[in-house]
């Protein structure tokens, strides 16, 4: 597939127009001989979105996978991302934090592809690259998630990731249609890393004091007083109970109504959500909250009015208005003194009203979640787009022109209100023996104002003309040719314009509804890049065959419907990280200071050197599809695919020798192959009073390096290359236990990372060199992103009642305990130590130990990647579970509803994990929630 | 019908060909916000923000104590001057100590190792690019570029020695360099870069407009000529000490001897030494330089090492206020009034280096017993360099009110109270900390104090030892050294000593004198005295009795690793790896 891609922009919009003129010549000749029963076209019920437009299940050729609205609806959440959860196959999605507001989960399509910059798919609504969570999810008509090359190609420079198109609800003709959703709530976090209690951690401090061969701090009679003593003098302060509560409320409410006649369709909806964080006593200010906090209105206008006969407008308007309240203090700040302010150095207040605390830790997080202000962020959403379309099919039959035209602001920005808090230390005066209350340590100051900061003003504007023309020759041949002009220009703050370019071609074909193939190709640019590397021409072929059918399998013939479908193509990503990389740049550098004092000087310095052959990666993907349904009841759908991504940036600092001086670009270079199998089932069963539905999302993705710049290693330490492993494949020191004696480490390899004592960890020698050192470190395990990904739903219903379930597992990851330092490696800036440590070496227990010897410092030896510190990430987790109940249809005539549902639905409620100690997607920071609500859909 | 269908065609079309028309600029980048070579040398404003950055890394080449080296413990922890919290794994310092050094880290990351390879590269380049552009800046005299073209000279000249010392033969890079071609370079031998190094001296000492002293007190921090002549005599003072100056290397290294070895012994390299020292002196003190003496005998030291020119430091030839770490807590022992990190504290080693005021030292051998209740009795007498470098048990450690004194001492027995900054109350482990840029030390914080990359004092060490190995100890040699100790109240060397006599004194006066200084480990290597790094390190244990005297007993805290081939430094190990033809040196 190593063709020359580079095509000039001109040439091929000439050879476009030839290929135009061609077919518009042979539709003529066609023309004459057609009967008017020609242009009837098969539409089936079952359409399914596609690039730039809608086509019937039957006849897609590419790798498509789509989710209804109905789908995404039973999920409450607050981004449309966490309804996403093992609903698709391929489309990997990774909780993050559930702070309100701030929840969006990372996506990939089809596993890691690359290890550039840019790896999540790009996202459109209703047709115009728009950020996923600027839809309510009651909005939704359906998403679909392009996968392959075919799918995609109509994107061309900015396809290589997937896609993922998004679809708002219409009105279609007849009764207003009017529709109330509601559910109210409480969420709870899911699971906290815990940590020992004061006693606890006294005798594990001495035991770590004694290890650093430093005398003791907590004598006898502390351990019995922190064990049950004066809380006062003995403080036993569990922070995250202290902090956190265990019910936020949530709150969502929808309405909508839809309807139409012949000449306009309009959907309108209004939607409120309130979704509450989990501190605790942040009411305690009058007249504001330092609670998290999440208001967001949203409403949606679609309607398509049928201006003439022939000519019909599509306006889509819809909006956000998102106002986030949060304490004044960064909440991974906040997250951080909860894990590391002892329990035992003072209690929340020293006295009523005055807040304990000490000169080294005077973060008291009573205190720095309340009494230090609040931040308020205000962003909003505004997107509308214009749809103006031609029917020429009087002039040509089956000729459609048009243009689209949409335009998006963003803006948000952040202020609030600040203030300070003093502290107070509790000591022991030694005469007495009664707690004594120290001077204050800080200062309580008056709320200030913070003026607007943070603030961005994006905009996104895209205009489109499009030409579709669709023909039938004879009763065989169909054909279905779409050309389409875009330009985008996106503006974010004050960087230079992001402008985009592209003409797009389509050329669908069908024979006898039975055999389809599709060319797409797109040409199109980006400003990223010097002249001759801006363009690219990004082409894709694919073929389907339906093998069988309903009309053609006999009834007792298991297999009813079989298609095989293959697609092979080559799509681009023109977001490598760098924007203009290839001009020569100087760009400012650290300030020094000359001089009598340290005022620092400000600088200039050489930037990366240019590369004038920047250019965008490239993914060439070849996907295989069978699409059947047997026993009348079960629908599958099974793909293979590889994709090779080139030309990602790499870096060439690894191999330039440092006598060059300065610092070299990056370079298209780089390269990874994925591949993967993905696996969707559906059995489905209607009886008369009752259902079932079981479906089976599965995807095995396997992704590996083959080109990337590495430092050198000699001969012997091969296995440090990450080449030829998984992108996120964790590299480590293999951890083979704990030194047992001073003998022990004599007779071992030297770790070089710092001094090491019995009881500290001991690697393996890989390279059998006698050192352990950097060059030792080598694959040890997966990372957090799974190869295996599993989504399993179940639901049935008996007359009016019934259960949904929906689980999401991902196998073959694991959690870097090595990267979340302040809860895993305890004491060393006198934190805290969490439950995580079991059983820490001692001479006693040297046989058994389960950790390392506990130590009071910095252990340079120990805390670092290794084997010992990977541990298993597989979760299960059931991410919703809904009982609800449908009122009869007696009912809805008496009180003359169309529908109506009670439900209560849990999300997150059950983790099955091998980790258990806290959440394995979302191991430290603000934690991930679990929620329980009831409500009720009625429509009138 | 025939005719629409081309119409539509042509509608179509041409507004495709229509937008892409008017919008061709579309792709084009807008106008360039940011410097190229072109716009950044089109205006002297930004050419000086350039010659400004050449100074990124100096900071870290700067005296100990900012430096931010080797886990922040410093590279007066690896000589026998000084000693960092042994429990502290990070400071890396303890794998010196170890013996663990090795390529992989040791002259690869500036924060845990002694040296950044790479770094002089890039401020090499730096230099070159801008005297190679200077003259495009329309907006400047010949006199502003030709001191800019000095500036660039000397710190070239800079980095080649930092290298020199370290490394032995570097590669050497004339110009810029673009091309790939261009980037594979050999090592040149020692001699080469010796010579490249005085040329690069001569040619900065040679440019009529680089200045001898800056001429505004607010570009204190950039290089002058009186610099340059500084760096000359110390670059010929570490090429004629016996570890470049032999005719074998430290290390065989076979067939690239010539890497880090004259090969040859030359006696004429010490008198060249001893000449460049002359040089530099008369220089300096002809254009206003002068060693300080005009604060007392108690606190010329002190305003020597620590003050600005502003301030009276007349003495400083180069010196900055950048810092990387400036949080004095790292230089603090233990357990004090604000806490401390215990990073860089004395050893007992170097406290014996010091003698009383009146030339007699302090036995150490036997325990010493002080009078009641008089903790500091053992250290009265000493050098006042000692009072204003280290602080002790019993010394008054905050001057300002409230006081604070400090208490090293555990009690003999549970009757009596352990001092508050002893081993057992402060959980620290040395008897000493450091107070060199501490003194008058009040609160923590940001701390910004002056951090001398070389005075004038050392042009005098330099001519007394040059002049020792050239023509034994004369009477220029003896007056030299007499000039550093006179002004700080200590006695005149005595004149009976022999050529050995006096280069051993002359060490140890170095080592009081340029304490912390970043000194100690290059001047023991170039002397080929490496094994005094052994140890024992010692350390005193103080003890408070129960009548109120206290006892000093020296004792061995540790031995630490020394071996041969860490005479030089060792290349990065992933540079050797890229292959292209650096030759590691000997032993790594």
């Amino acid at each position: 597939m190593h063709v020359n891609m580079k095509i000039p922009f001109k040439q091929y919009c000439t050879c476009l127009t030839f290929i135009t003129v061609l077919l518009m010549s042979m539709s003529i000749q066609a023309q004459k001989k057609s009967t008017q029963k020609d242009s009837i076209i098969h539409m089936s019920a079952d359409l399914q979105a596609i690039a730039y437009g809608k086509v019937p299940k039957r006849e897609v050729t590419a790798s498509i996978v789509t989710l209804t609205g109905k789908d995404i609806e039973k999920n409450t959440v607050f981004s449309l991302g966490n309804a996403l959860y093992g609903k698709v196959p391929g489309l990997i999605v990774d909780q993050n934090s559930g702070e309100p507001g701030n929840d969006l989960p990372g996506f990939s399509t089809r596993g890691v592809t690359t290890f550039g910059y840019a790896r999540a798919p790009l996202v459109l609504v209703d047709g115009f690259i728009r950020d996923l969570n600027s839809v309510s999810v009651f909005d939704i008509e359906n998403i679909s998630v392009l996968k392959d090359a075919s799918a995609t190609a109509m994107y061309g420079i900015q396809a290589a990731n997937g896609v993922v198109l998004v679809t708002t609800k219409g009105g279609t003709e007849g009764k207003t249609k009017l529709t109330v959703d509601f559910s109210n709530g409480v969420q709870s976090p899911t699971r906290l890393p815990q940590f020992y209690n004061s006693a606890n951690f006294a005798k594990f401090y001495n035991q770590a004091l004694s290890n650093d061969k430093l005398p003791s701090l907590f004598s006898d009679a502390d351990i019995a007083g922190y064990t049950d003593g004066n809380r006062v003098l003995y403080p036993d302060v569990d922070w995250i109970k202290e902090m956190v509560k265990q019910n936020a409320p949530i709150t969502s409410l929808n309405i909508s109504a839809s309807g139409g006649n012949k000449i306009a369709h309009y959907y309108v909806s209004l939607g409120y959500l309130n979704n509450t964080g989990i501190y605790k006593n942040t009411e305690i200010n009058d007249g504001y909250s330092t609670n998290s906090n999440l208001n967001r209105l949203n409403f949606r206008s679609n309607i398509d009015v049928n201006v003439l006969s022939d000519l019909t407008l599509k306006l889509n308007l819809g909006g956000q208005i998102n106002d986030i309240n949060a304490p004044r203090m960064a909440t991974s700040d906040i997250w951080n003194r909860l894990y590391d302010y002892p329990t035992h150095l003072f209690p929340v207040y020293a006295l009523p009203g005055l807040l304990g605390g000490t000169a080294a830790f005077a973060d008291n997080p009573m205190g720095y979640i309340n009494n230090r202000g609040y931040r308020e962020i205000h962003n909003r959403f505004f997107q509308s787009d214009l749809d103006l379309k031609y029917d020429a099919g009087k002039h040509v039959k089956g000729l459609e022109l048009g243009a689209r035209v949409g335009f998006d602001n963003y803006y948000t920005v952040t202020d609030g209100w600040s203030k300070t808090f003093a502290v107070y230390q509790t000591t022991k005066d030694p005469i007495s023996g009664k707690p004594v209350v120290g001077a204050p340590i800080g200062a309580n100051t008056n709320l200030a104002y913070n003026s607007p900061y943070n603030d961005a003003q994006n905009r996104r504007g895209t205009a489109e003309l499009y030409l579709n023309y669709i023909r039938k020759y004879g009763n065989s041949h169909t054909i279905n040719f779409l050309a389409l002009y875009n330009q985008t220009r996106q503006i974010v703050g004050r960087e230079n314009p992001y402008n985009m370019q592209s003409v797009n071609a389509k050329l669908h074909y069908d024979f006898k509804n039975r055999f389809f193939a599709d060319l797409t190709t797109s040409y199109g640019g980006t400003e990223t890049f010097a002249k001759g590397n801006r363009f690219g021409f990004f082409p894709a072929v694919s073929a389907g065959y339906v093998l069988f059918d309903q009309q053609q399998a006999k009834s007792s013939n298991a297999i009813n419907y079989l298609k095989l479908r293959a697609s092979g193509g080559m799509v681009g990503s023109s977001n490598v990280g760098t924007r203009f990389g290839y001009r020569e740049l100087y760009v400012g550098g650290g300030s020094y200071a000359f001089g009598n004092t340290n005022a620092g000087a400000s600088t200039i310095t050489e930037g990366t050197i240019a590369n004038p052959d920047l250019s965008f990666e490239k993914s060439y993907q070849y996907d295989l599809g069978i699409d059947a349904r047997v026993f009348n009841q079960v629908d599958l759908s099974l793909a293979l695919f590889q994709q090779d991504r080139k030309n990602i940036l790499t870096s060439q600092s690894t191999t330039v020798p440092a006598l060059f001086g300065g610092s070299l670009p990056s370079v298209n270079k780089g390269e990874v192959r994925n591949r993967g199998i993905e696996l969707s089932l559906l059995w489905q069963k209607q009886f008369k009073h009752s259902g079932f539905f079981a479906r089976l999302n599965m995807s095995i993705i396997k992704d590996r390096v083959v080109e990337m710049a590495e430092e050198v290693v000699p001969q012997g330490s091969e296995y440090f290359y990450r080449k030829g492993s998984p992108i996120y494949y964790t590299y480590g020191l293999d951890a083979i236990g704990f030194f047992a004696s001073e003998k022990d480490i004599a007779n071992s390899p030297v770790q070089i990372f710092g001094p090491v004592q019995p009881g500290d960890l001991k690697y393996r020698d890989r390279n059998n060199d006698g050192i352990i050192n950097n060059y030792d470190v080598g694959p040890i395990g997966n990372g957090s992103v799974p190869t295996k990904e599993f989504g399993l739903e179940l639901g049935f219903n008996l007359g009016g009642f019934d259960v949904q379930v929906m689980m999401q597992a991902q196998l073959d990851r694991n959690v870097n305990l090595a990267s979340y330092g302040n809860i895993f490696f305890p004491f060393r800036t006198n934190q805290k130590i969490s439950t995580f440590v079991q059983e820490p070496w001692t001479v006693q227990n040297s046989a058994t130990a389960k950790y390392p010897r506990l130590s009071t410092l910095e252990n340079a030896n120990n805390y670092r990647t290794s084997s010992f510190w990977l541990r298993n990430g597989d979760f299960l987790k059931v991410r919703s579970l809904e009982f609800g109940y449908n009122f009869s249809s007696l009912f809805l005539k008496k009180t003359g509803l169309s529908m109506s549902r009670v439900f209560v639905r849990g999300m997150n409620l059950f983790t099955f994990d091998k980790f258990k100690y806290s959440d394995p997607e979302n191991i430290a920071g603000y934690p991930t929630m679990r929620s329980v609500n009831m409500g009720f859909k009625i429509q009138l | 019908m025939k005719l629409k269908i081309p119409f539509y065609i042509i509608i179509f079309l041409t507004s495709c060909m229509t937008g892409l028309n008017s919008c061709k600029k579309y792709l084009e980048m807008p106008a360039q916000t940011s410097f190229n070579t072109d716009s950044v040398f089109s205006k002297y404003q930004n050419a000086e923000r350039l010659l400004f950055d050449l100074y990124q890394f100096q900071g870290r080449a700067l005296a100990t104590a900012l430096n931010g080296k080797l886990g922040s413990s410093s590279v007066a922890t690896i000589t026998d001057e000084a000693i960092c919290f042994t429990a502290q794994n990070g400071y890396t310092s303890n794998n010196v100590y170890a013996g663990s050094v090795n390529s992989t880290w040791f002259t690869v990351n500036g924060a845990n190792g002694e040296d950044v390879y790479d770094n002089h590269w890039k401020t090499i380049r730096k230099a070159l690019i801008l005297k190679d552009n200077i003259d495009r800046v329309p907006d400047a005299t010949a006199d502003v570029k030709g001191r800019i073209k000095g500036e660039c000279t000397a710190v070239i000249a800079l980095e080649y020695f930092e290298m020199f010392k370290r490394y032995g033969g570097v590669p050497i890079v004339k110009k810029a360099l673009n091309d790939a071609e261009d980037f594979v370079i050999p090592r040149a031998s020692l001699d080469s870069v010796y010579n490249h190094i005085i040329n690069l001296c001569d040619e900065a000492i040679a440019n009529p407009y680089f200045p001898a002293k800056v001429p505004d007190e607010k570009e204190f921090g950039r290089l002058t000529k009186a610099f340059v002549y500084g760096l000359k005599s110390r670059t010929m003072l570490y090429a004629a000490s016996p570890l470049f100056n032999s005719d074998k290397p430290y290390q065989d290294f076979g067939a690239n001897n010539k890497l880090i070895s004259f090969m040859k012994y030359d006696k004429n390299l010490w008198t060249l030494a001893a000449k460049s020292a002359r040089e530099a002196i008369a220089y300096a003190e002809q254009n206003g330089y002068a060693i300080v003496k005009n604060f007392g005998v108690t606190r010329n030291y002190k305003v020597a090492c620590e003050d600005v020119p502003k301030a009276g430091n007349t003495e400083v030839l180069y010196g900055t206020f950048q810092g990387i770490n400036q949080s004095k807590l790292y230089w603090l022992g233990r357990g004090t009034n604000v806490g401390g990190y215990a990073a860089t504290e004395p050893t007992q080693n170097h406290i014996e280096k010091y003698q009383n005021t009146d030339g007699t030292t302090v036995n150490w051998n036997s325990t010493i017993t002080t009078p009641v209740n008089d903790p500091t009795a053992p250290y009265k007498k000493l050098d006042p360099r000692f009072h204003i470098s280290v602080a002790y048990n019993g010394c008054l450690w905050v001057t300002t009110n409230p006081t604070y004194s400090l208490e090293i001492y555990d009690g003999v027995d549970a009757s009596v109270a352990n001092g508050r900054n002893g081993p057992i109350s402060a959980k620290t482990q040395f008897a000493y900390f450091t107070r060199k840029w501490l003194n008058g030390f009040e609160a923590s914080g940001v701390w910004t104090p002056m951090s001398p990359y070389m005075r004038l004092a050392e042009m005098y060490l330099n001519l007394a030892e040059a002049i020792n190995e050239a023509s034994g100890p004369t009477a220029e040699a003896f007056s030299a050294i007499d000039v550093i100790r006179t002004r700080s109240g200590m006695p005149t060397v005595s004149r009976t000593l022999d050529q050995a006599g006096l280069r051993k004194f002359i060490e140890n006066e170095r080592s009081i004198e340029l304490y912390l200084e970043n000194h100690r480990y290059f001047d023991v290597k170039r002397m080929m005295m490496g094994d005094v790094f052994k140890g024992p390190i010692n350390d005193v244990r103080v003890i408070r009795q129960k009548n109120g005297a206290y006892t000093y007993t020296k004792y061995k805290y540790h031995d630490r690793a020394w071996f041969t081939h860490w005479y030089l430094h060792p290349f990065p190990y992933n540079e050797v790896n890229k292959g292209y033809g650096l030759i590691q040196n000997p032993g790594w």
